[in-house]
């Protein structure tokens, strides 16, 4: 896991406007994609006072959609938003209709608890609170899990859309074991 | 010249509004009641700022008051101490960290606005004063207004005054650049303004939409005055109507 200091690679703690977004935009695609490898990334807010929705939409929303639409294993966690910040960052990613992890609670570098902002669906939240609680499961497994030895009322099938929809989300990866995929939540080791 | 400004309306952003309408007929209003009396100092201050004339960047500060003639982009330190300023000022007046921070946000948004869309050498204004739990700020620029910023976009060509105009940058997702990813400065505006039950007026020529939330009856309301240039915005807040 990769730590990004937002307030370093701006420079500033006053990130307002989406004139200033645009023209930060390069400075975290550029530390984003340093390396093309799969990662996930710790954006880390807390040398931020202000940041506004169109500030966030116009510097930060981008790079997190070019991660689905290049299709990039990269996976975004953010802390040390402030209230305010955190505000403004939902505002956006509800109309945009994205979601990201935000992490609560972290000790010594590493991320003790998360959960996901934004827009999700209550179908997409559910799966994703499963995937949560286990630290790496197959669309099998959770097929089966739900089933509990009856006819299970959610297919397969729709479990596996399901995962497929919250990875292109990136906010679960995946990683083929076997014949099957993996899941987990990008902040624990599998 | 009789002033165009209601005086149950003037506050510091109606002195910038002044000094605008001035610099637009090339000469001096004459200077309402309240300016004379109370604010006096205030009004010799924004007078003897010389605006537009004088470097930009330049300011000009009495007590919580402060005004800032813009300087050419958001990465001006100038305007990062101002802001910072701002939120220190808010903090002192026992505004939460959470709302100083929306309100230091959308007065950002509002000068963001002048930068990226007012179309005009000469520089827009600043202001902002904290007072007894209240912030009353102003942003104003001589520009292009609202009405043919937005017809820019072809989505919006259909609008003929600036009145429609007004109505519609008020909206979320409205802008004048077609992108993705536009309009919300308005709107947390309004959003962060209506928690405070405050007061926000906006102008753009002959145009002004008030939404006004300071009494229990939410207003809106829409006044004709004679044009002027660019775009001129008021914002009256405070937390003792939210304690109340």
């Amino acid at each position: 896991m990769r730590t990004i200091d937002v307030g370093k690679i701006t420079n500033s703690d006053m990130l307002i406007g989406s004139g200033r977004g645009r023209s930060d935009f390069p400075r975290f695609v550029e530390a984003a994609f340093v390396a093309l490898e799969p990662e996930t990334i710790l954006w880390d807010w807390s040398n931020v006072r202000v940041a506004t929705a169109s500030y966030f939409a116009a510097a930060f929303v981008p790079v997190m959609r070019m991660l689905s639409a290049a299709e990039l294993e990269k996976y975004f966690v953010l802390f040390g938003l402030n209230e305010n910040c955190k505000d403004e960052l939902e505002f956006v990613l509800e109309t945009e209709g994205l979601a990201v992890f935000f992490a609560e609670n972290m000790r010594d570098g590493r991320i003790l608890s998360a959960r996901p902002i934004g827009k999700l669906d209550s179908v997409h939240a559910q799966t994703l609170d499963r995937v949560i609680r286990r630290s790496g499961i197959s669309a099998k497994r959770l097929y089966a899990d739900s089933a509990g030895g009856k006819k299970a009322k959610v297919g397969k099938t729709a479990w596996i859309n399901r995962l497929v929809a919250l990875h292109k989300l990136r906010l679960i990866t995946r990683k083929r074991v076997g014949k099957e995929y993996i899941y987990a939540v990008p902040y624990l080791e599998v | 010249m009789k002033s165009p400004i209601p005086d149950r309306e003037l506050t510091l952003a109606a002195a910038i509004e002044l000094l605008c309408i001035e610099q637009h007929l090339s000469k001096s209003a004459n200077t309402p009641d309240c300016l004379r009396s109370n604010q006096s100092r205030l009004w010799r201050l924004l007078k003897g700022l010389n605006w537009p004339s004088c470097p930009r960047g330049s300011g000009v500060q009495l007590g919580s008051t402060r005004l800032m003639v813009l300087p050419l982009d958001s990465r001006d330190w100038q305007w990062t101490a101002f802001l910072h300023s701002l939120q220190r000022d808010l903090k002192q007046h026992s505004f939460p960290d959470q709302l100083s921070g929306a309100l230091t946000g959308a007065m950002g948004e509002m000068v963001d606005n002048v930068w990226e869309h007012s179309e005009t050498c000469v520089p827009g204004l600043a202001a902002y004063e904290v007072t007894h739990r209240r912030l009353d700020f102003g942003v104003a620029d001589l520009g292009i207004g609202i009405l043919r910023s937005i017809r820019r976009n072809p989505n919006y060509r259909y609008l003929n005054s600036s009145m429609e105009a007004l109505q519609k940058a008020v909206l979320r997702g409205v802008s004048r650049l077609r992108d993705q990813n536009r309009g919300y400065g308005f709107s947390r505006l309004l959003q962060a303004v209506a928690e405070l039950w405050g007061f926000t007026r906006l102008r753009s020529s002959e145009a002004v939409l008030v939404f006004d939330r300071r009494t229990e009856k939410r207003r809106r309301l829409q006044r004709y005055l004679p044009p002027l240039p660019g775009v001129q915005i008021a914002v009256s807040c405070g937390l003792d109507a939210i304690a109340d």
